[in-house]
């Protein structure tokens, strides 16, 4: 995973389960491993606490931290030379316990120092860190996107993290999404991760779209997060454009003049005629071309198809979310038609 | 190494018409693809048959015969080296291999032909890829490819892969041309002049009875001459005859027709003309009465075939086109109409119902 570390002190985990009919109350055991904490800023924009194994720095957990939305404090475990702390979330009964490994006298400003800098994340790496973090590679990270995921609503109820506005915005932002085409992301990346990032879109996706160094957005690694996420979710998820689309409710409407030469202009050069179009309306190329269309919403080409006819993404920023590409596009194609109508009224 | 794609190849939807435009974009005169549904059949009408398509569902298989490499110089063979374009190669093995002077490749073929007369098969292979305007004819007849996609590079399980096996007569001698083996492969002999048909009929169902027991979609093509041309020349041959016998005929209305005697079939020139120079008036009633009738039958025949190959040339055009935008038109159409929400409504209604009944019986099975 390429990201940045701003800031690391040595720690180790604890795991922790609720007692039984004692909320509030944790059982926890610790985790003899030697590791390490890290606050660190993602490829997509978001900032991160990562506990990893040393020497190794395999990742054990991954978590995105938001401003004002988490503590990190010392427990009053009874024992005296314990140092537990508690990292808890806000809107969440999510718990995670970390014991210190690092210098005693060091403990109080590590915590202190993640704290500020969970809500206010540092520019550029601190202390021993300057300098080049990693290598920011151009490929969005699946990894951090699956995390935002899991935060934002894989099994429902208690674990959900609530977003507010603000919070909506600066992971939109991260993933390239605010303000329509155009403007480059408001979160300042840290001048280290500006110079080594490969900050063209390197992913698959050519869109010539606005997002020069814009990460593109991964809306397939979203279908793979939500894999997992409970019925009610799925639900919600807009079907496949052939599933939607029937010839019955558009053919009527080729009564009407400006509408058939609207969509005939669209037909093969020497085939634009109302009987091809007629034919074309029910053909199975169409349908074909609809089945394409919905996959590809859901892919790395969500991006180039929403530059490709003038949409704007944020239209459909609630859907995204949820990782509905073809939800997003369909409100983004309402909104734009209705903006045409009102200029025609 | 140029840029190739794959020309979509479904069985049974319209191949032998993507594939008869793509011969005679090449430059080849009158030479159409057709498919056949069987190799039971007459098809006496579609001779002489210069080659056989075989077209199926590649998946590795066990193969022991012998290949004859170098069997045969002139025998044009190339290994298949450009992935995907393996349609082009298998015809262009029956193209380049043709002995009859009835037919003209055009130009390019011929041309080519030439300067890899003598390379040896996999240079051939290459020389393929490089031939410009084979290659841009091929691609002319790709599907829009409307988004980019790294991952589709490979054919994945879920993928149509889809293979290309020739069969033609070559100097007393039927061939297997296989691109992806290392040469042709010999199935037997044929008397000079002899119908080659059945002598390679029985490998052919060979094959088919073993992709059938396995499911393998196949589809099985005839290049011959184009049908529309082969018509049209009766059809000329009849009228000329005819307008021959009206003359001969002409004064004589009282003349009864011999309607014992044979009319001379159209392909018999030298009895036609025996039949001329004898003078036997009934008799020429009777031929004359049989031409008019024939031309009877052939002109809607002809219609058909004129018709079959605009529907093609149709299917060819909707093919090549990109249908997204149309399909981004008509959902604002319909989002311009405020038809769009409740069209939503209505599949995720849809949806829901099936999947509610699939789980009942799921749910009935189970129990």
């Amino acid at each position: 995973m390429a990201s940045v570390t701003l800031f690391e002190f040595k720690a180790g985990m604890l795991n922790a389960t609720e007692k039984r009919g004692a909320e509030g109350v944790w059982k926890v055991e610790a985790d003899p491993r030697k590791g390490q904490l890290c606050l660190t800023r993602g490829n997509e924009g978001a900032i991160h606490l990562v506990w990893k194994l040393r020497p190794s720095g395999q990742v054990e957990e991954d978590l995105l931290v938001f401003p004002e939305s988490q503590t990190f404090t010392k427990v009053n475990t009874g024992r005296r030379d314990d140092r537990v702390y508690l990292l808890q979330f806000n809107n969440s009964r999510r718990r995670n316990f970390f014991w210190m490994q690092g210098k005693k006298e060091d403990d109080e400003d590590n915590a202190r120092k993640l704290n500020e800098y969970m809500s206010n994340p540092p520019a550029a790496p601190v202390g021993s860190l300057g300098g080049a973090g990693g290598t920011a590679s151009g490929a969005p990270d699946q990894h951090a996107m699956m995390q935002l995921l899991s935060q934002f609503g894989a099994g429902g109820g208690n674990g959900r993290q609530q977003l507010d506005e603000s919070q909506l915005q600066s992971v939109l932002q991260g993933f390239g999404m605010t303000g329509g085409s155009g403007s480059a992301p408001a979160a300042p990346a840290p001048p280290a991760a500006s110079t080594t990032a490969a900050s063209t879109s390197g992913a698959s996706t050519d869109a010539p779209a606005a997002s020069g160094t814009q990460q593109q957005f991964t809306a397939e690694d979203l279908q793979r997060a939500l894999a997992g996420v409970s019925g009610a979710m799925q639900q919600q998820r807009t079907p496949p454009l052939n599933e939607i689309y029937r010839a019955s409710e558009l053919l009527p409407m080729l009564e009407d003049p400006a509408i058939r030469d609207e969509l005939m202009q669209f037909l093969p050069e020497d085939r634009q005629t109302d009987q091809e179009l007629r034919y074309s309306l029910s053909s199975p190329q169409v349908r074909q071309a609809f089945a394409m269309l919905s996959h590809a919403l859901q892919s790395d080409n969500f991006n180039s198809v929403m530059t490709n006819f003038g949409l704007d993404p944020m239209a459909g920023a609630a859907e995204l979310q949820r990782g509905d590409g073809i939800g997003a596009f369909l409100r983004a194609l309402q909104a734009k038609a209705d903006e045409e109508s009102d200029l025609y009224d | 190494m140029a840029d190739w794609c794959t020309i979509e190849s479904d069985p049974g939807r319209g191949a032998a018409g993507v594939f008869t435009e793509l011969i005679q974009k090449i430059g080849v005169k009158n030479i159409q693809v057709e498919e056949l549904y069987s190799l039971d059949d007459d098809f006496s009408d579609m001779k002489p048959m210069y080659g056989l398509i075989f077209l199926f569902k590649w998946r590795p298989e066990e193969d022991d015969r012998p290949v004859n490499v170098g069997c045969d110089e002139e025998l044009f063979f190339a290994r298949q080296m450009i992935t995907n374009a393996c349609a082009t190669q298998a015809l262009l093995s029956i193209l380049l291999n043709i002995q009859s002077d009835e037919v003209d490749i055009g130009p390019s073929l011929r041309s080519f032909k030439e300067f890899v007369g003598v390379m040896p098969p996999d240079m051939r292979g290459e020389a393929i890829s490089n031939l410009d305007n084979v290659r841009l004819a091929h691609n002319s007849f790709n599907r829009p490819e409307p988004f980019f996609s790294d991952k589709k590079q490979y054919a994945g399980p879920d993928d149509d892969v889809f293979h290309f096996i020739a069969y033609i007569p070559f100097k007393n001698k039927i061939y297997e041309l296989d691109g992806l083996k290392a040469g042709p492969i010999c199935l037997g002999e044929v008397e000079e002049g002899a119908d080659w048909i059945p002598a390679v009929a029985p490998h052919i169902q060979q094959r088919i009875a073993r992709y059938a027991a396995s499911e393998i979609r196949f589809n099985l093509m005839a290049v011959i001459k184009d049908q529309r041309v082969v018509l049209q020349d009766k059809i000329d041959e009849c009228e000329t005859r005819t307008q021959t016998l009206e003359a001969m005929l002409d004064g004589h209305d009282d003349v009864t027709a011999d309607d014992s005697f044979t009319p001379v079939p159209l392909e018999d020139t030298e009895g036609f003309e025996q039949l001329v120079y004898s003078n036997d008036l009934p008799s020429l009633k009777t031929q004359l009465r049989a031409e008019r009738v024939r031309k009877m039958e052939l002109v809607p025949t002809l219609e058909e075939k004129e018709s079959k190959f605009a529907k093609w040339h149709s299917e060819n055009i909707r093919r090549r086109h990109n249908y997204i935008p149309l399909c981004v038109a008509i959902l604002k159409t319909l989002a311009k109409e405020k038809r769009l929400e409740p069209m939503i409504d209505d599949a995720r209604q849809r949806l829901g119902d099936r999947a509610r009944q699939q789980q009942q019986n799921k749910d009935k099975t189970s129990s």
